[in-house]
Parts: structure tokens; C-alpha cells; sequence
């Protein structure tokens, strides 16, 4: 479902990105780890068609985002670690913006307006100004916004923050929930825990590198993610 | 602290001008050259119109022994544009900016935030002011003379008129968030109110010779009016012929009257900030949705950001209004407009300046020109979704079109129907117009995209005191002057229908370079950010 080769982003004489491979297949839900400014939000970025690559090619569903960005678009949401909506729209003139560039028929996202908005307790809130809304209304708008179109992967940078233990909850439901109907799930996250539990993969990233890669299993074997992570933060300091 | 506010507020006017588009590296010292050269120009231009105003009236005054009454008149002249540049936009510059809730969670007494907010709009009125008051001190120099005296009320004089127009200024923007946090629709109000202020304005403006010949007419009553009913006006013009006690008063009375202003404002600025009553909260009924295509949910979303910024709307599409305003004048004061094609050459020349009229108006929307700016942090979430980059360019042009050629489609059909224009002449200003509307969307969009500001900390400053929308003002109000100039050169051989269609053709081969500009290079632009 998506393929990452050797993406390389450099600022500067910086390197974000620095010769990435990953791999993630249908039904997989794969944690991306690593300290603050090891470069999880660039390449998280760069797979979403929202930052430019010097090298390297990333693939969608076997679409390279170079070539086709819209297409594979298309295929994907974005959850923003910030997320920062447009506030002048209400929370539902939003989420029929995101339906109609995506194209979502009338009577689906009707439907799944109402299924989520009613999972997420927002659906009081829908008419307010988002400019209205504490940070948590926001994440869970954008995370609705996401899932409008029904998404094969979906792209998370920090999603739990700003969402309450319910919340959190609930989209731990929906993201297992959509590898289990054969889509897949990229996120970044610094909750160790919640990675451990719910990914079946995880990459872990220092100063643009990926340092460790595989199953959860693979990575972290009889030991804990944590001390998988503060172990390979001490070798590579 | 106050060091590091005013700083910090100078460094967000400044920072337009020193940055370099969205690197966020400082500008190359060429392109600094380049910003100072064309602000020398657009202020210089304007000073040689007032230094000629001033020099008009220097002498009537003068002989008739009344020279503070020249000052004073003057001193109304450089009011009146302060205000221009500082009173639409005092509400969101003092009370809407994005740091307010970071500022006041500091250990800043509310009343230095305040004053460094007052700061950046006494920059703006003191601005627009010196290009009134310095031409007067200059004629007063040449005509009269200077001595030490003069040259010091001069000095005071810029630096305290300002502070009149900022006192206005913060009276209207008080009164506006006092409005807005009492009542619902606050966007709606906020732009009733500011436009039911342009025409008040616009009229006393537009009224200005007749005032100024019924004072030169009526000196001696005029001047005996002013002198008990507005005696600061009176104080100024004896400072500055030289009085210095008279200046000392005018000194005084303004600055007892701005810190009055202040501390009205310093107690109620944090209360007016933070108060919101003015939200409309629904509660939610699914309703049928009709769904729209992505380029209409595209044009939906840049019209709702226009329609919820009374800044955004005032600074940037109120061309519309005076397209309109200019059709309905045209067609009440037929006979003086007749008058006017009469006296420019006949009604041959209707379709030139039809023409070059309405693209006048028409420069004033600079709906484009800070729109990638105005997407500030959701840009990212724009960029996320399915749609190429010209979408999303075309429709901020779409928006510009549908606010700028609506009106100016009606409004040019209606006064060439009105004054009977022939058939031909009258579709090809039509044409001319609408293709110079293009250009200038197409020309506000590419310098957004050159110069964009995406952390803003206060709209006002991309709306109103950003480079991309002065240029977009400028730049297309010069090339109607070179056009128009250019047909003065010409006009023996060739008719003012021949040369609309010339200029329409010329036009229309620029729209095309710039969209292709845009549609290669800006997307290109566009995904750098």
C-alpha cells in the first residue's frame, strides 16, 4: 500500500530525510518513532504530496507521488499534528468542503458524517465556527474529515494528541477498523505504549535515518518498545 | 518589555518587505533597493500632487494675512488621508490578533500590548501623512522662508498630526469591538459600519474644492469659526507659522486628549479582546447537502474567507463598490459627465475613457494578492487534498473574477447604454475591461506567490501593508497611465475605439503570459512552500 524508496530531503546542509525505506502493506498498521526533529513530520509530509523530495520516490497503492500526485491523493488522508482547519467554515461546511474535492456522494457522506460525528460526541458542534473549537473538537474534526472519503491509507502525524481517553479510544477502534477492511495506517507517535499495542510494524528514526525496522516482534523482541527506543537513542548518540 | 513588543511590531511591518518569499531568508540587497526605489516612487508621486495642491493655496492664504489658516487646510488634507491609512483596519490591528491570547499570557499589563498595537497604526497614519505634510512645510520654506522656529513646528507638527488620526481611528476601532462583543453577525456589522464611514468620508472628500473655495471666498468668517469651534486647528497653524506657545498648546491638547483615549482603551482592551458573545452557536440539523464539484468547493471556500474578514473585504474588494457607486453617479450626474467626455474630446473619446475609468476601479480589488499569504497555517491542509496546484490557484482567480467582473460588466454595460456608446465601441471597452481584470488577478496571485507571509500574527498585515498587494495596486494603475499616456502620443493618427481594441488585444496577450506563468512557474512556486 505504500512504498517508500530511498527518500532523501535535505534543508539546507540538513538531512531530514536521509535515504528512507519503508514498506507497508494492506492491513498494516506501522507506529514511525523517534525524537523531537528526527524527521517523522517531513517524511510524513513528503508522503502526502505536501513537500517536495530531492531524491527518492515514494508509491501509493503503487502510484508514485512524484508523477501522480492527485491520484494518489486520491487514496490517502492526512491527519496533521496541528490541526489547523480553516476557521471561517463551521465544522460541517467542512467536512462537505473535504467530501466535495473528494467527491463523496451525497447519501455516503451523509452517512458517514453522522457515524463519526456521533462516535466522536461532535455532532452537537457541528454547526459552531471552528474557529470556536478547543484543539481536541479540532483533531476530531480532521480526523472525520479523513475518514470522509474512505481513505486505503491513512496518514497520522501525533494523532492522540488533544483527544480525550474516550476519543482516543474510539480512534484506536476506527484505525484497526480500517486495516481490517484492507487499508493501511502510517503514524507517528511518542506514546510508546499505544504503539506497542496497536501497530504491527515500526520504524524508528534518528537524525533522518531509519535506525531499526520490522514487526513489532522483530523490533522489539522479549523486551519493551520503550527500551527498544531509549536502547538505539544511546548507541546512535 | 516594551523595547522587545515594539520590536516585535515593527520587525511584523517590516517583515514583508525584508523576507524573501516563503525561504524566509532575508531579502537580497537588490530587491531591498528595488522595494525602497519604488517607495521613494508611489510616495513621491503622491507628495508632487499635494506640493502642488499646497502651492495653489499658499499664496490666497498668505496675502489675505491668514498663513495658519493654509495650515490648518492642509493640516485637514493630511487628517483625511492618515485616516485612509489607518482607520479600516484599527479594530483587527488593536483587538484581532493572532498573539493576543500568547501576549496576555505573558507578564505584560495589557495597556503596553495596547500601545505597541496604537504604535503600528501611528506608522501607517504617520506615513500617509508626511506625503501631505512635508510638500506644505516645503512650500512654506520656499514661498516664505525658514527660520529655526518654523523648521522646529514643522518637525513636531509630522510627528504629532498622526496622532489625531489615530485618536479617530482608535474611537471607530473601539467602537467596533464594543459592537462585536455584544452582538451576533459581527463580520456584517463590522462592514456596515466601516463602509457607512467610506461614504461619510467619500462625500466630505469629494465635497473638499467647494469647501476649500467657500474658506478662501469666506477667510475672515471661516477663520473666526475655527478659531472658537476648533481651536487645536487654530493653535497648529499659529505653531506653525512660528508661534511656539501656540504649538505648545496644540501639543498639549492632543496629547491630553490621546491619553485620555488610551486609558479608556487600556481599561477595556483586555475585557474587548477576550469577550466573544458575538458567535452565532447553532445547534445542528442535518440538512440536505448538495454536493459540488471540486473546483466550486474550491470557489466556495476562498469566498467564505472573503466573506468572514471585514479586513480582507474593505482593503481588498471595495473596487466593487465604487465601480458600482461610479455607474449610479454617471447616470444621476449625466450632464457633468457629458461635460467631461465634451471637454477631453468629444464623445469619440466616451469608449477611451470608459475604459480607462472602470480599470482604475477595477485596480482597487487586490482580491488575488494576499490570498496565499491569507492561507497562513492551512495551507498544508489545502495542499493534502486531491486537487493540482493550478485548482487551487485558479480559484483564488476565480474569486477575484467573480467579485471584480461582475460588477464591472454591469456597471461599464449600463453607463455605455446610458450614454448611448455605439454598439462596437461599447463591446470592446467591455472586452478591454474584462481582459484588464484578468491581468490584474492573474498579476495579484503571482506576486503572492512571490511574496508570501504564511505565520502572520494579524491579517492586517498581508491585507492592508504587504508588498504583493501595493505592487498589485501599483503596478496595474501604472499601466493604465502608460496606456492612456501612449494614446496621447498616437491619438492623431488613430481613433479611441481603434486603440481600445489595440489595448485589448495587448492585454489579452499578457493574460495569456501570465496564466501560463502561473499554470508552469506558480504551481511550481506554490509546492516549494
Amino acid at each position: 500500500m505504500l512504498k517508500i524508496q530511498n527518500l532523501t530531503k535535505t534543508y539546507g546542509e540538513k538531512r531530514a530525510a536521509d535515504d528512507i525505506n519503508l514498506h507497508i502493506k494492506k492491513g498494516e498498521i506501522c507506529a514511525f518513532i523517534g525524537h523531537n526533529g528526527a524527521g517523522k513530520t517531513t517524511t510524513i509530509k513528503a508522503v502526502c504530496g505536501i513537500l517536495n523530495f530531492e531524491k527518492g520516490d515514494i508509491f501509493i497503492d503503487g502510484i508514485s507521488i512524484k508523477e501522480a500526485p492527485v491520484e494518489c491523493k486520491k487514496r490517502i488522508a492526512y491527519i496533521s499534528d496541528d490541526p489547523e482547519l480553516y476557521g471561517f467554515m463551521t465544522g460541517i461546511q467542512y467536512l462537505n468542503f473535504v467530501a466535495d474535492i473528494f467527491g463523496v456522494e451525497r447519501k455516503e457522506r451523509s452517512e458517514r458524517i453522522r457515524k463519526y460525528a456521533d462516535m466522536f460526541e461532535l455532532t452537537e458542534n457541528l454547526a459552531k465556527p471552528i474557529s470556536s473549537y478547543s484543539h481536541g473538537m479540532k483533531q476530531k474534526t480532521a480526523v472525520i474529515a479523513a475518514l470522509i472519503h474512505g481513505p486505503k491509507l491513512i496518514i497520522m502525524d501525533e494523532p492522540f494528541v488533544g483527544l480525550d481517553p474516550k476519543a482516543s479510544h474510539t480512534l484506536k477502534g476506527i484505525m484497526r477498523n480500517v486495516c481490517n477492511e484492507g487499508g493501511a495506517i502510517f503514524f507517528s507517535t511518542h506514546v510508546l505504549e499505544v504503539a506497542e499495542k496497536l501497530c504491527d510494524k515500526v520504524a524508528i528514526i534518528k537524525n533522518g535515518k531509519i535506525i531499526r525496522y520490522g514487526t513489532m516482534d522483530e523490533v522489539k523482541g522479549d523486551t519493551t518498545l520503550e527500551e527498544v527506543f531509549l536502547e538505539l537513542e544511546d548507541e546512535n548518540a | 518589555m516594551l523595547k522587545a513588543l515594539l520590536k516585535k511590531q515593527i520587525n511584523e511591518l517590516l517583515a514583508q518587505m525584508l523576507r524573501k518569499g516563503a525561504s524566509n531568508k532575508n531579502a537580497s540587497n537588490k530587491s531591498m533597493l528595488l522595494y525602497g526605489l519604488l517607495f521613494i516612487y508611489l510616495f513621491g508621486v503622491m507628495g508632487v500632487m499635494f506640493y502642488n495642491v499646497a502651492f495653489s493655496v499658499y499664496h490666497p492664504f498668505a496675502a489675505k494675512g491668514f498663513l495658519w489658516l493654509y495650515f490648518a487646510v492642509m493640516a485637514i488634507f493630511a487628517t483625511a488621508i492618515g485616516i485612509v491609512g489607518s482607520v479600516f483596519t484599527a479594530y483587527s490591528a488593536l483587538y484581532q490578533a493572532k498573539d493576543n491570547e500568547l501576549l496576555l499570557s505573558m507578564p505584560i499589563p495589557p495597556s503596553k500590548i495596547l500601545f505597541v498595537r496604537m504604535v503600528g497604526i501611528y506608522i501607517m497614519a504617520f506615513a500617509f501623512e508626511a506625503v501631505v505634510t512635508i510638500p506644505a512645510f516645503i512650500v512654506h520654506f520656499i514661498c516664505g522662508g525658514a527660520n529655526i522656529a518654523s523648521c522646529v513646528a514643522a518637525a513636531v507638527i509630522l510627528f504629532v498630526l498622526p496622532l489625531f488620526a489615530l485618536l479617530l481611528s482608535g474611537i471607530l476601532g473601539y467602537l467596533i469591538a464594543l459592537v462585536s462583543s455584544k452582538i451576533k453577525r459581527k463580520n456584517i456589522i463590522s462592514v456596515i459600519l466601516s463602509l457607512a464611514f467610506i461614504v461619510g468620508y467619500y462625500f466630505v472628500y469629494s465635497q473638499m474644492s467647494s469647501y476649500l473655495q467657500v474658506i478662501l471666498l469666506n477667510t475672515e468668517k471661516v477663520s473666526n469659526t475655527i478659531r472658537t469651534a476648533v481651536y487645536p486647528l487654530y493653535a497648529m497653524g499659529n505653531g506653525a507659522c512660528g508661534d511656539i506657545l501656540s504649538l505648545f498648546v496644540f501639543v498639549l491638547i492632543i496629547g491630553v486628549l490621546f491619553a485620555l483615549e488610551y486609558a479608556v482603551l487600556a481599561r477595556n482592551f483586555l475585557k474587548l479582546t477576550t469577550t466573544n458573545k458575538g458567535t452565532v452557536y447553532k445547534k445542528y440539523r442535518e440538512k440536505i447537502v448538495k454536493a459540488a464539484s471540486p473546483s466550486a468547493a474550491l470557489l466556495r471556500k476562498e469566498l467564505k474567507r472573503l466573506a468572514s474578514s471585514p479586513v480582507y473585504m474593505l482593503n481588498c474588494a471595495l473596487g466593487s463598490v465604487f465601480m458600482i457607486a461610479a455607474a449610479v453617479f454617471a447616470i444621476v450626474k449625466r450632464e457633468n459627465v457629458v461635460m467631461l467626455f465634451e471637454a477631453a474630446g468629444g464623445r469619440k473619446m466616451m469608449p477611451l475613457i470608459l475604459c480607462a475609468a472602470f480599470a482604475v476601479f477595477s485596480t482597487m480589488n487586490t482580491v488575488t494578492a494576499p490570498s496565499i499569504s491569507l492561507e497562513g497555517k492551512t495551507l498544508a491542509v489545502t495542499r493534502a487534498l486531491p486537487i493540482s496546484s493550478w485548482q487551487m490557484l485558479k480559484a483564488k482567480l476565480e474569486l477575484h473574477l467573480l467579485i471584480t467582473a461582475v460588477p464591472l460588466l454591469l456597471s461599464v454595460t449600463v453607463v455605455a447604454l446610458v450614454f448611448r456608446i455605439d454598439l462596437f465601441s461599447g463591446i470592446a471597452a467591455i472586452v478591454c475591461c474584462m481582459l484588464f481584470v484578468l491581468l490584474c488577478a492573474a498579476f495579484g496571485l503571482l506576486m503572492s506567490l512571490k511574496m508570501p507571509n504564511l505565520d502572520w500574527t494579524n491579517e492586517v498585515v498581508v491585507v492592508k501593508q504587504s508588498m504583493s498587494v501595493m505592487l498589485a495596486i501599483f503596478v496595474p494603475w501604472i499601466f493604465v497611465v502608460v496606456l492612456g499616456g501612449a494614446y496621447a502620443l498616437i491619438s492623431h493618427i488613430i481613433s479611441p475605439t481603434v486603440y481600445v481594441c489595440i489595448a485589448a488585444v495587448l492585454i489579452g496577450v499578457l493574460d495569456a503570459i501570465m496564466l501560463h506563468t502561473l499554470k508552469t512557474k506558480g504551481t511550481k512556486m506554490l509546492e516549494a512552500l
